[in-house]
C-alpha cells in the first residue's frame, strides 16, 4: 500500500530538527543526565538512507525505579501550573506530578502515500477557506510524500513495549496569587478536586504499557 | 505537486508540530502567551494531516488510567470511589480478537470482533485514509461572534482564526473497549468489575481551540462536536477463579449486558465564536469550573444558533419540521440548526414526522427501520441474560405494565401484554402474568433538537458548597 522512498530534504531536517531540539526540552528535567551536544564528526556519520530509529528514555521527578523524587509535602517541586487568558493570577496547579515516557525504536521513514484512492476519499477535506480552492493538485493528495512512523512489526501476542508510561497527578487545585507572590509558588489550597494516575497493577508505580501496530503517515498541505 | 505556501506550511508547523507531540511535558512555570490574530493571518486552511493504516493501539490489560478518589467531606452521605480503566484498546471490528484474559497466555482467549461479545480486535485498515486523514490545523472559518458580528467574512484578512482537530469523514467501523473497576472505601475486596466495548466509529467529529469572544472574558476556549455511530455494550459477568483480585483481567461473558444497538449520536458542545467550554475559579478554596457560558443575549447570535442550513434534508426530522411549520415550511432563514442542535438515536425505527398541524411533512420518510420484537438482539436498547455453560436463568419479565396510579387513594391501574399483537409469550396470567425470555428489548429511541444553552460542572472540594 505504500511506496517506501527515499526524501533526503526531508530526513535531513528531522536530523537537524533533533539535533537542536531535544536536548532544549530535555534539558529542565530534574533527575535527567545533562545532554551533550551532538558534533560535525558525529553527525558526518550519519546518512539516514534506510530511515531513523530512535528512542527516547525521559523521567520526570522520579529516579530509575519509578520511585518520586521529593514530592512530599507542602509545596513540594513536583508541580505544573496553568494560567490561561483572561484569568490571570488564577493558576490551574497540577501537584505531586511525576512521571516516565519511555519510546522503544520509533522509526521514521520517507514514504509516499498510495497512488491510488482509498474508498472513503473526500476532496473537500483539501479545500482552501474559501471552499473553492484545491490546496493539492485536484483536491487529492494520493502519491505525495510524507512521514512515515512505525514501531516494530510481527510483535507477539501480548507483547506492549512499544511505549510505556507512567504518570502520577497526586492533587489538583487552583492557586492564587499573592502580593508578589504567583500562584504556582503558593500550596495554599492542599486538598485536591481530582487525582490520576497512569500505571499498571503488576507493582506499585509501575509503568503502564502499549503497543502500536500498523503505520502512520503523516503529510502537510 | 504541492505549492510554496504548502512547503511553507510545511516547515513552519510540521517539523516543531511533530516533535511537540513527542515530548512528554517538563516541570513548567510560564504565563500563557495568546497567538495574535496576525500571527496567523497568513494560514491558508492548510495543515498536518495523519493517516492511519493497518493501525492498532493496545493497553496491556492489566495497564490503568486511574481516578484517585479521597475521603469525602464531613457529613457527606456518599463513599469514597476509586475508578480504574483497564487495557484501553482501538483495533478492529472484523473477525478475529481476543479477550482481555492473558493469564492464559498470548492475547487471551481468543474471539470473534465482529460481535459484541468481544472486547479487543485486530488491525483497522483505514482508521484514516491517506485521502481522508485526520487533520490538525489553522483555519479561520466564519462565525459570530459573543456580540453578534460576522466573523472572517475576508478570507484573505481574517478576523479571528482557530486551531482545530478534526476526524476524518468517513472511515472503518472500530472496536474501542476496556475494563474497569470500581473500589468502594478504597477497599480491595469491595470491587465491582465491568467491561465496555464500543464498535463503531466517531467520523465527523471537530475539536477546536479558539478565544472566546465574551467582551472581557477572552479566554482559553474549546469546542467539541462530537459523533458517534455504532453498538454499545456494557457488562459486568464474567468468570470467576482467581479474575476477582484487584487487577487481574478477567474473561467477561459473552451475552450478560446492557445493550444500545444502531446509535447515531451527534451531541454539540459550544459554536464558533460565541459559545465554548471554559475554564475559571471557583470561590477561594481551590475549586474550579467547565462551563459552556449562557447563550448571549442577541438576535444576530439566535439566529445563527437556532437557524438550518439552507438545503440540509439530514435528520432532526421531529423538531427540524415543527420548527420549519412555524416558519410557513420555509427553512431559507434557518441556517445553523444542524450544526448548534444536537441528536441521539438508539436503533433504527424512524417514525413518521409530522409537522406542528399534525400532518405528514413533505420530505419526510414515512416509515424507516422496522420495530423490535420483544427479544430482539440486533437493535435498539436491550439486556441479555448471560450464557456459557450452566447459562443463567431467563429474565422474567414484568407482563403487566402500569397505566394510571392515583395518588390521593394509591389505585393502581394496570394493562397486561396478553392478547398483544405482536406474539410475545405470555406466562401466567392475572397479576402473576410474566414474559419468560433471555434477552429483553425495550424498543428503540430518538432525541431530537439537543440544543445546550448553558452547562456547568463544578469541583466540590473542601468547604466548599455544593
Amino acid at each position: 500500500m505504500i511506496n517506501a522512498g527515499v526524501l533526503k530534504r526531508v530526513v535531513g531536517a528531522i536530523v537537524v530538527a533533533f539535533g537542536c531540539c531535544l536536548p532544549y526540552a530535555l534539558a529542565d528535567m530534574p533527575g535527567a543526565p545533562s545532554m551533550q551536544a551532538l558534533d560535525e564528526a558525529e553527525l558526518e556519520q550519519v546518512v539516514a538512507r534506510q530511515g531513523i530509529m530512535f528512542d527516547i528514555r525521559s523521567r520526570n521527578n522520579v529516579d530509575a525505579a519509578n520511585n518520586p523524587i521529593g514530592c512530599v509535602g507542602a509545596l513540594n517541586p513536583c508541580r505544573v501550573g496553568l494560567e490561561f487568558t483572561a484569568r490571570a493570577g488564577k493558576w490551574l496547579m497540577l501537584k505531586d506530578y511525576y512521571g516516565t515516557l519511555e519510546i522503544e525504536s520509533l522509526r521514521l521513514d520517507a514514504a509516499f502515500l498510495s497512488a491510488g484512492s482509498s474508498p472513503y476519499f473526500d476532496a473537500s477535506r483539501f479545500l482552501a477557506a474559501d471552499g473553492v480552492t484545491c490546496l493539492v493538485v485536484a483536491c487529492n493528495p494520493s502519491g505525495a510524500p510524507g512521514i512515515m512512523f512505525t514501531y516494530p512489526e510481527n510483535k507477539g501476542a501480548g507483547v506492549y513495549n512499544d511505549l510505556t508510561t507512567f504518570l502520577n497527578i497526586g492533587r489538583v487545585a487552583i492557586e492564587f496569587d499573592s502580593g508578589l507572590t504567583p500562584g504556582y509558588m503558593r500550596d495554599v489550597n492542599t486538598g485536591s478536586v481530582l487525582a490520576f494516575r497512569a500505571s499498571d497493577a503488576s507493582a506499585p508505580n509501575a509503568s503502564m504499557q502499549m503497543r502500536f501496530d500498523g503505520r502512520a503517515i503523516v503529510y502537510g498541505f | 505537486m504541492f505549492t510554496e505556501a504548502c512547503r511553507k506550511t510545511q516547515r513552519q508547523f510540521l517539523l516543531p508540530g511533530l516533535l511537540s507531540l513527542l515530548l512528554l511535558p517538563a516541570t513548567l512555570f510560564a504565563g500563557m502567551q495568546p497567538l495574535a490574530d496576525e500571527d496567523m493571518s497568513s494560514v491558508s486552511g492548510a495543515g498536518i494531516a495523519m493517516a492511519f493504516e493497518d493501525f492498532r493501539w493496545m493497553v496491556k490489560p492489566t495497564s490503568y488510567f486511574e481516578q484517585v478518589g479521597a475521603a469525602p467531606a464531613i457529613g457527606a452521605t456518599w463513599q469514597r470511589g476509586d475508578l480504574r480503566w483497564y487495557g484501553v484498546n482501538i483495533s478492529g471490528a472484523g473477525p478475529g480478537g481476543s479477550h482481555f484474559n492473558e493469564y492464559v497466555g498470548g492475547f487471551g482467549t481468543a474471539c470473534d470482533a465482529s460481535l459484541l461479545s468481544c472486547p479487543r480486535g485486530g488491525v483497522i485498515p483505514y482508521f484514516s485514509a491517506h485521502d481522508n486523514p485526520y487533520l490538525l490545523r489553522a483555519f479561520s472559518p466564519l462565525g459570530r461572534s459573543f456580540t453578534g458580528a460576522q466573523l472572517n467574512l475576508d478570507p484573505n484578512n481574517p478576523d479571528k482564526s482557530i486551531y482545530e482537530f478534526l476526524a476524518p469523514t468517513q472511515q472503518d467501523d472500530y472496536t474501542m473497549s476496556f475494563w474497569g473497576e470500581i473500589k468502594v472505601d478504597n477497599d480491595p475486596n469491595e470491587i465491582l468489575k465491568s467491561q465496555t466495548i464500543i464498535r463503531g466509529n466517531a467520523s465527523g467529529s471537530a475539536f477546536r481551540l479558539f478565544q472566546f469572544t465574551e467582551p472581557g472574558n477572552e479566554t482559553f476556549a474549546i469546542l467539541y462536536h462530537s459523533r458517534l455511530q455504532g453498538d454499545f455494550r456494557f457488562s459486568v459477568s464474567h468468570e470467576l477463579g482467581g479474575a476477582d483480585a484487584q487487577g487481574t483481567p478477567p474473561r467477561f461473558n459473552d451475552r450478560e449486558g446492557m445493550y444500545f444497538r444502531n446509535v447515531d449520536a451527534y451531541i454539540p458542545l459550544g459554536q464558533l465564536y460565541y459559545q465554548a467550554l471554559t475554564l475559571d475559579a471557583v470561590g477561594v478554596d481551590g475549586n474550579f469550573e467547565l462551563k459552556v457560558p449562557k447563550l448571549p443575549n442577541n438576535s444576530a447570535v439566535w439566529g445563527d444558533f437556532y437557524a438550518l442550513r439552507t438545503g440540509d434534508l439530514a435528520g432532526y426530522e421531529t423538531a427540524r419540521r415543527a420548527l420549519s411549520g412555524n416558519f410557513s415550511g420555509n427553512n431559507a432563514g434557518l441556517k445553523n440548526y444542524d450544526v448548534s442542535h444536537g441528536y441521539s438515536h438508539w436503533g433504527d425505527w424512524y417514525p413518521n414526522c409530522r409537522n406542528v398541524t399534525g400532518n405528514l411533512a413533505t420530505g419526510c420518510l414515512a416509515t424507516g427501520g422496522t420495530r423490535n420484537a420483544y427479544n430482539a438482539t440486533n437493535d435498539g436498547v436491550y439486556f441479555s441474560r448471560c450464557g456459557g455453560t450452566p447459562a443463567c436463568g431467563n429474565v422474567n419479565a414484568y407482563a403487566r405494565r402500569m397505566t394510571a396510579y392515583n395518588v390521593e387513594s394509591g389505585a393502581k391501574t394496570f394493562a397486561y401484554y396478553g392478547a398483544n399483537p405482536h406474539g410475545i409469550p405470555i406466562t401466567g396470567s392475572g397479576a402473576a402474568a410474566q414474559v419468560v425470555t433471555a434477552d429483553v428489548n425495550l424498543g428503540d429511541s430518538r432525541i431530537h433538537g439537543l440544543l445546550i444553552n448553558h452547562l456547568r460542572f463544578v469541583s466540590c472540594m473542601g468547604s466548599a458548597t455544593c
